[in-house]
Protein backbone atom coordinates (compact mmCIF):
# COMPACT_ATOMS: atom_id res chain seq x y z
CA UNK A 1 0.00 0.00 0.00
CA UNK A 2 2.46 2.36 -1.19
CA UNK A 3 1.74 6.12 -1.90
CA UNK A 4 2.13 7.75 -5.69
CA UNK A 5 3.22 11.37 -4.88
CA UNK A 6 4.17 12.87 -1.21
CA UNK A 7 3.63 16.09 -0.09
CA UNK A 8 7.47 16.79 1.93
CA UNK A 9 8.76 19.71 3.57
CA UNK A 10 11.74 21.08 5.76
CA UNK A 11 10.87 22.58 9.58
CA UNK A 12 14.44 22.78 9.78
CA UNK A 13 17.99 23.32 8.60
CA UNK A 14 20.26 24.61 11.00
CA UNK A 15 20.96 24.03 15.03
CA UNK A 16 18.58 27.15 16.22
CA UNK A 17 16.75 27.68 13.05
CA UNK A 18 13.45 29.84 13.29
CA UNK A 19 10.75 28.10 15.32
CA UNK A 20 8.05 30.16 14.26
CA UNK A 21 8.66 28.53 10.63
CA UNK A 22 8.75 25.32 12.10
CA UNK A 23 5.69 25.88 13.25
CA UNK A 24 4.19 27.59 10.10
CA UNK A 25 5.35 24.47 8.11
CA UNK A 26 2.71 21.84 10.39
CA UNK A 27 -0.10 24.36 9.28
CA UNK A 28 0.75 23.15 5.67
CA UNK A 29 -0.46 20.58 3.76
CA UNK A 30 2.25 18.26 4.07
CA UNK A 31 2.58 14.20 5.32
CA UNK A 32 6.08 14.24 6.21
CA UNK A 33 8.67 16.86 7.99
CA UNK A 34 12.67 16.34 8.53
CA UNK A 35 14.11 18.98 10.63
CA UNK A 36 18.05 18.70 10.43
CA UNK A 37 19.73 20.49 13.49
CA UNK A 38 22.52 19.92 13.03
CA UNK A 39 26.01 21.40 11.87
CA UNK A 40 29.70 19.75 11.73
CA UNK A 41 29.94 21.18 14.97
CA UNK A 42 26.75 21.06 16.97
CA UNK A 43 27.63 17.31 17.89
CA UNK A 44 30.87 18.06 20.04
CA UNK A 45 29.37 21.43 21.89
CA UNK A 46 25.90 19.03 22.25
CA UNK A 47 28.32 16.39 24.36
CA UNK A 48 30.19 19.22 26.32
CA UNK A 49 26.80 19.92 27.59
CA UNK A 50 25.68 16.11 28.39
CA UNK A 51 28.90 15.93 30.03
CA UNK A 52 27.92 19.20 32.25
CA UNK A 53 24.15 17.31 32.32
CA UNK A 54 24.01 14.11 31.73
CA UNK A 55 19.91 14.86 31.09
CA UNK A 56 20.91 16.74 28.26
CA UNK A 57 22.67 17.39 25.39
CA UNK A 58 19.53 17.74 22.83
CA UNK A 59 18.77 20.18 20.73
CA UNK A 60 18.25 23.18 22.88
CA UNK A 61 14.94 24.60 21.32
CA UNK A 62 13.81 21.04 21.67
CA UNK A 63 11.03 21.77 24.03
CA UNK A 64 9.55 25.10 22.11
CA UNK A 65 9.87 23.47 18.80
CA UNK A 66 7.89 20.35 19.98
CA UNK A 67 5.51 22.46 21.80
CA UNK A 68 4.54 24.53 18.55
CA UNK A 69 4.28 21.53 16.73
CA UNK A 70 2.84 18.42 18.28
CA UNK A 71 -0.46 19.70 18.35
CA UNK A 72 -0.68 19.56 14.72
CA UNK A 73 1.42 16.88 13.98
CA UNK A 74 -0.76 14.56 16.49
CA UNK A 75 -3.95 16.37 15.08
CA UNK A 76 -3.07 15.91 11.11
CA UNK A 77 -0.96 12.72 11.32
CA UNK A 78 2.20 14.51 10.09
CA UNK A 79 5.56 12.32 10.58
CA UNK A 80 8.44 14.55 11.76
CA UNK A 81 11.76 13.17 11.14
CA UNK A 82 14.93 14.87 12.92
CA UNK A 83 18.53 14.67 14.43
CA UNK A 84 17.39 16.96 17.94
CA UNK A 85 18.73 14.45 19.66
CA UNK A 86 21.94 15.45 18.97
CA UNK A 87 24.20 13.95 21.96
CA UNK A 88 21.40 12.29 23.45
CA UNK A 89 18.76 11.12 21.26
CA UNK A 90 17.14 9.00 25.03
CA UNK A 91 17.37 12.48 26.57
CA UNK A 92 15.56 13.90 23.48
CA UNK A 93 12.44 11.82 23.05
CA UNK A 94 12.25 12.06 27.49
CA UNK A 95 11.74 15.53 27.19
CA UNK A 96 9.55 15.37 24.10
CA UNK A 97 7.20 13.10 25.99
CA UNK A 98 7.61 15.82 28.42
CA UNK A 99 6.03 18.32 26.23
CA UNK A 100 3.51 16.32 24.89
CA UNK A 101 2.28 15.53 28.72
CA UNK A 102 2.04 19.10 29.41
CA UNK A 103 0.07 19.71 25.93
CA UNK A 104 -2.51 16.46 26.98
CA UNK A 105 -1.10 15.30 23.80
CA UNK A 106 -1.61 11.35 24.08
CA UNK A 107 -0.76 8.37 21.65
CA UNK A 108 1.75 9.61 19.82
CA UNK A 109 4.78 7.21 18.92
CA UNK A 110 8.15 8.38 19.22
CA UNK A 111 11.01 6.68 17.20
CA UNK A 112 14.32 6.94 18.92
CA UNK A 113 17.28 6.16 16.52
CA UNK A 114 20.33 5.19 18.79
CA UNK A 115 24.42 3.78 17.97
CA UNK A 116 25.40 6.90 16.27
CA UNK A 117 27.53 7.85 19.50
CA UNK A 118 30.93 5.82 19.07
CA UNK A 119 32.92 7.61 21.98
CA UNK A 120 32.78 4.49 24.48
CA UNK A 121 34.31 2.09 21.11
CA UNK A 122 37.44 4.99 20.38
CA UNK A 123 39.97 2.33 21.03
CA UNK A 124 38.57 -0.81 19.58
CA UNK A 125 37.49 0.73 16.08
CA UNK A 126 40.06 0.38 13.15
CA UNK A 127 40.04 4.32 12.61
CA UNK A 128 42.12 6.52 10.13
CA UNK A 129 41.98 10.17 10.38
CA UNK A 130 43.48 12.91 8.21
CA UNK A 131 46.14 13.04 10.84
CA UNK A 132 47.09 9.93 9.64
CA UNK A 133 45.96 7.29 12.15
CA UNK A 134 43.64 6.43 15.27
CA UNK A 135 42.36 8.82 17.66
CA UNK A 136 45.84 8.58 19.69
CA UNK A 137 46.75 10.45 16.26
CA UNK A 138 45.01 13.84 17.28
CA UNK A 139 46.11 16.45 18.24
CA UNK A 140 43.69 17.39 21.56
CA UNK A 141 41.28 15.86 23.62
CA UNK A 142 38.54 13.78 21.85
CA UNK A 143 35.05 15.08 23.42
CA UNK A 144 32.45 13.47 20.60
CA UNK A 145 33.03 10.64 18.11
CA UNK A 146 29.58 9.89 15.90
CA UNK A 147 29.06 7.97 12.67
CA UNK A 148 26.48 9.41 10.24
CA UNK A 149 23.58 7.42 9.91
CA UNK A 150 21.71 6.86 7.27
CA UNK A 151 17.96 6.99 6.22
CA UNK A 152 17.21 2.52 6.66
CA UNK A 153 17.16 3.58 10.21
CA UNK A 154 14.57 6.68 9.52
CA UNK A 155 12.31 4.33 7.62
CA UNK A 156 12.15 1.64 10.05
CA UNK A 157 10.99 3.90 12.86
CA UNK A 158 8.25 5.06 10.41
CA UNK A 159 7.40 1.22 9.50
CA UNK A 160 7.29 0.51 13.20
CA UNK A 161 4.33 3.29 13.47
CA UNK A 162 6.82 6.16 14.45
CA UNK A 163 5.11 9.46 14.15
CA UNK A 164 8.20 11.51 15.77
CA UNK A 165 11.43 10.03 14.52
CA UNK A 166 14.59 11.47 16.69
CA UNK A 167 18.15 10.47 16.14
CA UNK A 168 21.44 12.17 17.04
CA UNK A 169 23.77 12.40 13.86
CA UNK A 170 21.87 11.58 11.39
CA UNK A 171 22.75 12.35 7.85
CA UNK A 172 20.77 15.18 6.92
CA UNK A 173 19.83 14.10 3.27
CA UNK A 174 18.81 10.40 5.30
CA UNK A 175 16.07 12.30 7.23
CA UNK A 176 14.19 13.07 3.83
CA UNK A 177 14.98 10.15 2.30
CA UNK A 178 13.88 7.89 5.09
CA UNK A 179 10.34 9.39 4.83
CA UNK A 180 10.60 8.88 0.97
CA UNK A 181 11.79 5.43 1.59
CA UNK A 182 8.77 4.77 3.86
CA UNK A 183 6.14 6.31 2.30
CA UNK A 184 6.72 4.36 -1.15
CA UNK A 185 7.98 1.37 0.15
CA UNK A 186 11.36 1.30 -1.87
CA UNK A 187 13.69 -1.14 -1.88
CA UNK A 188 16.80 0.16 0.38
CA UNK A 189 18.87 -1.28 -2.48
CA UNK A 190 17.16 1.13 -5.21
CA UNK A 191 19.70 3.01 -6.12
CA UNK A 192 18.30 4.50 -8.79
CA UNK A 193 15.45 5.95 -6.46
CA UNK A 194 17.47 6.56 -3.40
CA UNK A 195 19.80 8.56 -5.66
CA UNK A 196 17.04 10.84 -7.33
CA UNK A 197 15.39 10.91 -3.96
CA UNK A 198 18.66 11.74 -2.21
CA UNK A 199 19.09 14.58 -5.08
CA UNK A 200 15.21 16.32 -3.46
CA UNK A 201 16.39 15.40 0.17
CA UNK A 202 19.62 17.23 -0.31
CA UNK A 203 17.62 20.38 -1.61
CA UNK A 204 15.14 20.66 0.93
CA UNK A 205 17.50 20.02 3.76
CA UNK A 206 19.25 23.00 3.40
CA UNK A 207 15.86 25.27 4.21
CA UNK A 208 15.90 29.03 3.73
CA UNK A 209 18.95 28.39 1.17
CA UNK A 210 16.69 27.10 -1.29
CA UNK A 211 13.69 29.65 -0.95
CA UNK A 212 16.25 33.07 -2.05
CA UNK A 213 18.65 32.45 1.43
CA UNK A 214 22.29 33.70 0.41
CA UNK A 215 20.62 34.60 -2.83
CA UNK A 216 20.49 38.33 -3.06
CA UNK A 217 23.28 40.32 -5.17
CA UNK A 218 21.99 43.95 -5.45
CA UNK A 219 25.94 44.75 -6.79
CA UNK A 220 24.90 42.09 -9.93
CA UNK A 221 21.26 43.78 -10.20
CA UNK A 222 19.93 40.21 -8.05
CA UNK A 223 17.31 40.53 -6.25
CA UNK A 224 14.99 38.55 -3.76
CA UNK A 225 10.99 39.49 -3.45
CA UNK A 226 10.45 39.31 0.52
CA UNK A 227 13.51 38.65 2.25
CA UNK A 228 12.70 39.74 5.81
CA UNK A 229 9.91 37.10 5.72
CA UNK A 230 12.04 33.35 4.20
CA UNK A 231 9.71 30.47 4.01
CA UNK A 232 10.76 26.78 4.03
CA UNK A 233 10.57 25.20 1.01
CA UNK A 234 8.19 22.23 0.69
CA UNK A 235 8.04 19.46 -2.42
CA UNK A 236 5.75 16.85 -3.90
CA UNK A 237 7.82 13.66 -4.70
CA UNK A 238 6.65 11.06 -6.84
CA UNK A 239 7.75 7.48 -6.56
CA UNK A 240 10.29 7.77 -9.02
CA UNK A 241 11.99 10.60 -7.37
CA UNK A 242 11.20 13.38 -9.25
CA UNK A 243 9.85 16.37 -7.13
CA UNK A 244 8.13 19.83 -7.77
CA UNK A 245 9.92 22.16 -5.03
CA UNK A 246 7.72 25.17 -4.00
CA UNK A 247 8.04 27.89 -1.09
CA UNK A 248 5.27 28.05 1.56
CA UNK A 249 2.54 29.92 -0.45
CA UNK A 250 1.99 32.45 2.25
CA UNK A 251 6.10 33.35 2.72
CA UNK A 252 8.09 35.57 0.78
CA UNK A 253 11.55 34.76 -1.08
CA UNK A 254 11.33 32.72 -4.19
CA UNK A 255 12.29 28.96 -5.22
CA UNK A 256 13.42 29.28 -8.76
CA UNK A 257 15.39 27.65 -11.20
CA UNK A 258 18.45 29.59 -9.87
CA UNK A 259 18.16 29.12 -6.41
CA UNK A 260 17.32 25.84 -6.92
CA UNK A 261 20.79 25.15 -9.19
CA UNK A 262 23.07 27.07 -6.43
CA UNK A 263 22.16 24.70 -3.76
CA UNK A 264 22.01 21.73 -6.02
CA UNK A 265 25.85 22.19 -6.27
CA UNK A 266 26.37 24.10 -2.46
CA UNK A 267 28.85 22.06 -0.11
CA UNK A 268 29.45 19.11 -3.18
CA UNK A 269 32.46 18.04 -4.64
CA UNK A 270 32.64 15.36 -7.77
CA UNK A 271 29.08 15.71 -9.05
CA UNK A 272 29.48 12.00 -9.83
CA UNK A 273 30.20 10.85 -6.51
CA UNK A 274 28.14 12.92 -3.53
CA UNK A 275 28.78 10.22 -1.07
CA UNK A 276 25.46 9.71 1.96
CA UNK A 277 25.31 6.88 4.30
CA UNK A 278 22.94 5.63 1.81
CA UNK A 279 23.68 5.68 -1.65
CA UNK A 280 26.48 7.51 -4.17
CA UNK A 281 24.48 10.40 -5.33
CA UNK A 282 25.32 11.69 -9.30
CA UNK A 283 23.77 14.66 -9.42
CA UNK A 284 25.65 15.17 -13.28
CA UNK A 285 22.47 14.80 -15.60
CA UNK A 286 19.60 16.69 -13.17
CA UNK A 287 17.39 18.59 -14.84
CA UNK A 288 15.96 21.78 -13.15
CA UNK A 289 12.89 23.66 -14.96
CA UNK A 290 10.10 25.82 -14.47
CA UNK A 291 6.65 24.29 -13.77
CA UNK A 292 3.89 26.69 -13.02
CA UNK A 293 4.98 27.87 -9.48
CA UNK A 294 6.79 25.73 -8.79
CA UNK A 295 10.36 23.91 -9.87
CA UNK A 296 10.63 20.49 -11.52
CA UNK A 297 13.47 18.25 -10.50
CA UNK A 298 14.57 15.12 -12.34
CA UNK A 299 17.65 13.33 -13.34
CA UNK A 300 19.16 12.85 -10.00
CA UNK A 301 20.69 9.43 -10.51
CA UNK A 302 22.66 6.78 -7.54
CA UNK A 303 24.68 3.51 -7.68
CA UNK A 304 25.24 0.82 -4.78
CA UNK A 305 26.31 2.86 -1.51
CA UNK A 306 29.99 2.28 -0.10
CA UNK A 307 31.00 -0.52 2.67
CA UNK A 308 31.90 2.31 4.99
CA UNK A 309 30.20 4.86 7.46
CA UNK A 310 31.75 8.60 8.02
CA UNK A 311 32.68 9.50 11.39
CA UNK A 312 33.37 12.44 12.55
CA UNK A 313 35.81 13.43 15.77
CA UNK A 314 35.13 16.90 17.67
CA UNK A 315 39.03 17.50 19.36
CA UNK A 316 40.22 20.04 21.18
CA UNK A 317 42.77 22.46 20.02
CA UNK A 318 43.43 25.08 21.66
CA UNK A 319 42.26 28.97 21.70
CA UNK A 320 41.34 31.66 19.45
CA UNK A 321 41.87 35.28 20.91
CA UNK A 322 40.18 38.16 19.36
CA UNK A 323 40.54 41.58 20.06
CA UNK A 324 38.62 44.70 18.12
CA UNK A 325 38.83 48.81 18.06
CA UNK A 326 37.86 51.64 15.88
CA UNK A 327 39.63 54.55 14.40
CA UNK A 328 38.18 57.19 12.74
CA UNK A 329 39.34 60.87 11.29
CA UNK A 330 42.73 62.18 10.24
CA UNK A 331 45.25 59.56 10.51
CA UNK A 332 42.87 56.56 11.13
CA UNK A 333 44.51 53.98 9.42
CA UNK A 334 48.35 55.20 11.11
CA UNK A 335 46.69 54.82 14.18
CA UNK A 336 45.76 51.26 13.55
CA UNK A 337 49.33 50.57 12.25
CA UNK A 338 50.22 52.06 15.84
CA UNK A 339 47.77 50.17 17.56
CA UNK A 340 49.15 46.92 15.47
CA UNK A 341 52.99 47.95 16.11
CA UNK A 342 51.91 48.32 20.38
CA UNK A 343 50.30 44.96 20.33
CA UNK A 344 53.21 43.29 19.05
CA UNK A 345 55.99 44.48 21.09
CA UNK A 346 53.87 43.93 23.94
CA UNK A 347 53.11 40.20 23.02
CA UNK A 348 57.13 40.03 22.63
CA UNK A 349 57.76 41.64 25.63
CA UNK A 350 55.49 38.62 27.24
CA UNK A 351 58.14 35.79 26.47
CA UNK A 352 57.38 32.75 26.85
CA UNK A 353 54.57 32.91 28.58
CA UNK A 354 52.49 33.69 25.81
CA UNK A 355 52.16 31.03 23.12
CA UNK A 356 51.25 32.24 19.50
CA UNK A 357 50.52 28.96 16.70
CA UNK A 358 49.04 31.57 14.38
CA UNK A 359 47.96 35.37 14.09
CA UNK A 360 45.59 37.69 11.98
CA UNK A 361 45.43 41.27 12.02
CA UNK A 362 42.50 42.45 9.75
CA UNK A 363 41.35 46.33 8.86
CA UNK A 364 37.81 46.05 8.73
CA UNK A 365 35.73 47.46 5.83
CA UNK A 366 39.33 48.18 4.28
CA UNK A 367 40.93 45.05 3.97
CA UNK A 368 39.45 41.84 5.86
CA UNK A 369 38.04 38.47 4.79
CA UNK A 370 39.70 38.87 1.36
CA UNK A 371 42.86 40.84 2.39
CA UNK A 372 44.66 39.09 -0.36
CA UNK A 373 42.73 40.90 -2.89
CA UNK A 374 43.73 44.59 -0.93
CA UNK A 375 47.03 44.58 -0.93
CA UNK A 376 47.89 48.35 -0.94
CA UNK A 377 45.70 50.48 2.00
CA UNK A 378 44.40 53.68 1.02
CA UNK A 379 46.01 55.62 3.46
CA UNK A 380 43.13 58.60 4.18
CA UNK A 381 40.56 55.98 4.99
CA UNK A 382 38.92 57.94 7.93
CA UNK A 383 36.52 55.34 9.72
CA UNK A 384 38.31 51.87 10.43
CA UNK A 385 38.16 48.87 12.34
CA UNK A 386 41.43 46.78 13.54
CA UNK A 387 41.13 43.76 14.59
CA UNK A 388 43.20 41.00 16.05
CA UNK A 389 43.12 37.21 16.05
CA UNK A 390 45.54 34.72 17.30
CA UNK A 391 45.68 30.89 18.01
CA UNK A 392 47.17 29.66 20.75
CA UNK A 393 47.64 26.11 22.67
CA UNK A 394 46.61 26.86 25.88
CA UNK A 395 44.08 29.25 27.86
CA UNK A 396 46.07 31.16 29.48
CA UNK A 397 47.96 32.89 26.38
CA UNK A 398 44.68 33.20 25.26
CA UNK A 399 43.92 35.59 28.03
CA UNK A 400 46.91 37.15 27.94
CA UNK A 401 46.34 38.18 24.00
CA UNK A 402 42.82 39.25 24.97
CA UNK A 403 44.38 41.76 27.56
CA UNK A 404 46.47 43.10 25.68
CA UNK A 405 43.89 43.62 23.02
CA UNK A 406 41.55 45.44 25.33
CA UNK A 407 44.71 47.40 26.95
CA UNK A 408 44.72 49.32 23.58
CA UNK A 409 42.05 51.54 25.39
CA UNK A 410 45.78 53.50 26.20
CA UNK A 411 47.19 53.56 22.75
CA UNK A 412 46.46 55.97 20.26
CA UNK A 413 44.01 58.57 21.02
CA UNK A 414 40.20 58.08 20.03
CA UNK A 415 40.26 54.67 19.92
CA UNK A 416 36.65 53.43 20.40
CA UNK A 417 34.60 50.16 20.75
CA UNK A 418 37.76 48.06 22.35
CA UNK A 419 37.00 44.80 23.01
CA UNK A 420 38.10 41.15 23.21
CA UNK A 421 36.97 37.62 23.58
CA UNK A 422 38.89 34.49 24.16
CA UNK A 423 36.73 30.53 23.03
CA UNK A 424 38.26 27.26 23.19
CA UNK A 425 38.97 25.49 19.45
CA UNK A 426 36.88 22.13 18.66
CA UNK A 427 38.52 20.95 15.62
CA UNK A 428 36.88 17.88 13.39
CA UNK A 429 38.46 15.40 11.88
CA UNK A 430 36.74 12.02 9.73
CA UNK A 431 37.64 9.08 9.68
CA UNK A 432 35.27 6.16 7.67
CA UNK A 433 34.55 3.07 9.67
CA UNK A 434 33.25 -0.64 8.12
CA UNK A 435 29.73 -0.64 8.46
CA UNK A 436 29.56 -3.85 10.47
CA UNK A 437 31.24 -1.94 13.56
CA UNK A 438 28.24 0.23 13.85
CA UNK A 439 25.34 -1.23 16.00
CA UNK A 440 21.98 0.70 15.32
CA UNK A 441 19.29 0.28 17.31
CA UNK A 442 15.62 1.78 16.82
CA UNK A 443 13.28 1.57 19.39
CA UNK A 444 9.34 2.97 19.33
CA UNK A 445 7.50 3.83 22.65
CA UNK A 446 4.10 5.43 23.08
CA UNK A 447 3.66 8.57 24.84
CA UNK B 1 29.62 51.78 -23.46
CA UNK B 2 27.18 49.36 -25.16
CA UNK B 3 27.69 45.48 -24.96
CA UNK B 4 28.25 45.01 -28.48
CA UNK B 5 31.28 47.34 -28.04
CA UNK B 6 33.04 45.81 -25.14
CA UNK B 7 35.56 42.86 -25.49
CA UNK B 8 35.34 41.63 -22.04
CA UNK B 9 32.63 41.10 -19.81
CA UNK B 10 32.18 39.97 -15.78
CA UNK B 11 31.43 36.51 -14.74
CA UNK B 12 29.03 37.86 -12.81
CA UNK B 13 27.48 39.51 -15.15
CA UNK B 14 25.98 36.57 -17.27
CA UNK B 15 26.03 33.75 -13.76
CA UNK B 16 25.58 33.49 -10.51
CA UNK B 17 27.64 31.66 -7.62
CA UNK B 18 27.36 30.04 -4.13
CA UNK B 19 30.79 29.42 -1.67
CA UNK B 20 30.20 26.07 0.74
CA UNK B 21 33.10 24.84 2.96
CA UNK B 22 33.94 20.87 3.75
CA UNK B 23 36.75 21.16 6.26
CA UNK B 24 39.75 23.34 4.73
CA UNK B 25 37.88 22.94 1.18
CA UNK B 26 35.62 25.34 -0.46
CA UNK B 27 33.37 24.78 -3.28
CA UNK B 28 32.14 27.83 -5.61
CA UNK B 29 29.76 27.34 -8.17
CA UNK B 30 29.52 29.14 -11.52
CA UNK B 31 25.77 29.04 -12.91
CA UNK B 32 24.58 31.14 -15.99
CA UNK B 33 21.49 32.88 -15.77
CA UNK B 34 20.61 31.81 -19.53
CA UNK B 35 21.52 27.95 -20.00
CA UNK B 36 23.39 29.14 -23.72
CA UNK B 37 26.47 30.79 -21.58
CA UNK B 38 27.12 27.57 -20.21
CA UNK B 39 29.53 26.40 -22.95
CA UNK B 40 31.35 29.87 -23.19
CA UNK B 41 31.73 29.62 -19.08
CA UNK B 42 33.20 26.07 -19.62
CA UNK B 43 35.49 27.17 -22.37
CA UNK B 44 36.39 30.67 -20.50
CA UNK B 45 36.23 30.50 -16.39
CA UNK B 46 39.35 27.35 -16.62
CA UNK B 47 40.78 26.04 -13.75
CA UNK B 48 43.92 27.85 -14.38
CA UNK B 49 41.82 31.21 -14.74
CA UNK B 50 40.19 30.88 -11.38
CA UNK B 51 43.69 29.81 -9.61
CA UNK B 52 45.11 33.00 -11.13
CA UNK B 53 42.02 35.21 -9.61
CA UNK B 54 42.49 33.59 -6.20
CA UNK B 55 45.77 34.06 -6.23
CA UNK B 56 47.64 33.01 -2.65
CA UNK B 57 44.47 32.77 -1.18
CA UNK B 58 44.05 29.26 -1.98
CA UNK B 59 47.37 27.47 -1.28
CA UNK B 60 46.24 24.41 -2.83
CA UNK B 61 45.14 22.81 -5.94
CA UNK B 62 41.82 24.10 -7.58
CA UNK B 63 39.73 21.69 -9.00
CA UNK B 64 36.77 21.91 -11.83
CA UNK B 65 33.89 19.65 -12.52
CA UNK B 66 31.30 20.32 -14.67
CA UNK B 67 27.33 19.45 -14.78
CA UNK B 68 26.06 19.40 -18.03
CA UNK B 69 22.38 18.65 -16.49
CA UNK B 70 21.71 21.77 -14.76
CA UNK B 71 24.51 23.70 -16.70
CA UNK B 72 26.75 24.37 -13.70
CA UNK B 73 29.82 24.55 -13.05
CA UNK B 74 31.34 23.52 -9.64
CA UNK B 75 35.46 24.57 -8.36
CA UNK B 76 36.49 22.70 -5.37
CA UNK B 77 39.38 25.35 -3.57
CA UNK B 78 41.56 23.03 -1.53
CA UNK B 79 43.29 24.81 1.49
CA UNK B 80 41.53 27.58 1.02
CA UNK B 81 39.81 27.99 4.82
CA UNK B 82 42.59 28.26 6.97
CA UNK B 83 42.06 25.63 8.49
CA UNK B 84 39.16 25.44 8.30
CA UNK B 85 35.98 27.00 10.16
CA UNK B 86 36.66 25.73 13.44
CA UNK B 87 40.56 27.30 13.67
CA UNK B 88 40.24 29.72 11.06
CA UNK B 89 41.03 32.97 11.60
CA UNK B 90 39.54 35.05 8.80
CA UNK B 91 36.04 36.23 9.72
CA UNK B 92 34.43 34.99 7.05
CA UNK B 93 35.07 31.19 8.78
CA UNK B 94 32.99 29.60 6.25
CA UNK B 95 34.75 31.68 2.79
CA UNK B 96 30.92 32.72 1.72
CA UNK B 97 32.99 35.66 0.27
CA UNK B 98 34.84 33.81 -1.98
CA UNK B 99 31.70 33.11 -4.37
CA UNK B 100 32.56 37.07 -4.91
CA UNK B 101 35.70 36.46 -6.26
CA UNK B 102 34.75 34.36 -9.37
CA UNK B 103 31.79 36.87 -10.11
CA UNK B 104 34.62 39.65 -10.32
CA UNK B 105 36.69 37.41 -13.23
CA UNK B 106 36.88 39.27 -16.48
CA UNK B 107 36.02 36.95 -19.38
CA UNK B 108 35.54 37.65 -23.16
CA UNK B 109 32.06 38.46 -24.05
CA UNK B 110 29.91 35.96 -25.21
CA UNK B 111 28.89 36.09 -29.22
CA UNK B 112 25.44 36.06 -28.71
CA UNK B 113 26.52 39.65 -27.03
CA UNK B 114 28.67 40.66 -29.68
CA UNK B 115 26.02 39.95 -32.06
CA UNK B 116 23.89 42.43 -29.87
CA UNK B 117 21.76 39.75 -29.01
Amino acid sequence: MSAETIEIGCAGATELDRVDLAIGMTEEPVSYLGMDCLAERTLATAQLRRLADPGHGYNTLLPERMRGMLPNIARKGIKLASNMGAANPAGAADAIAEVAAAEAIEGLKLGVITGDDLIGAIDELPLSFETGGGAETLPGEVVSLNAYLGAEHVATALNNGADVVVGGRLGDLSLYLGCMIHAFGWDIEDWQRLGAGSVVAHLLECGRYVTGGAFSEPGWGKGVPGQDDLGFPLATVSDDGIARLRKQPSKGGMVSVDTVKEQLVYETGDPARYISPDVVIDIREVRVEPDGDAVRVSGGRGTERTDTLKVLAGVTEGFIAEGEISFAGRGAVAKAEESRQIVESRMRRRGDSLRILESRTDLIGARSILAERTPELDPDLDDVRLRFAVRTPDRESAEIAAFEFQDLWFGPAGGGGARSSVREIISLYSSLVPRHEVSVQVEVREI
Amino acid sequence: MSAAARRSIKVGEIAHSRAGDKGDTANVSVIPWREEDYEHLVACVTEEVVTAAFGTRVKGAVRRYELPGPKALNYLLEEALGGGVSRSLNLDIHGKALSTVVLDIEIPIPSRLLDGG
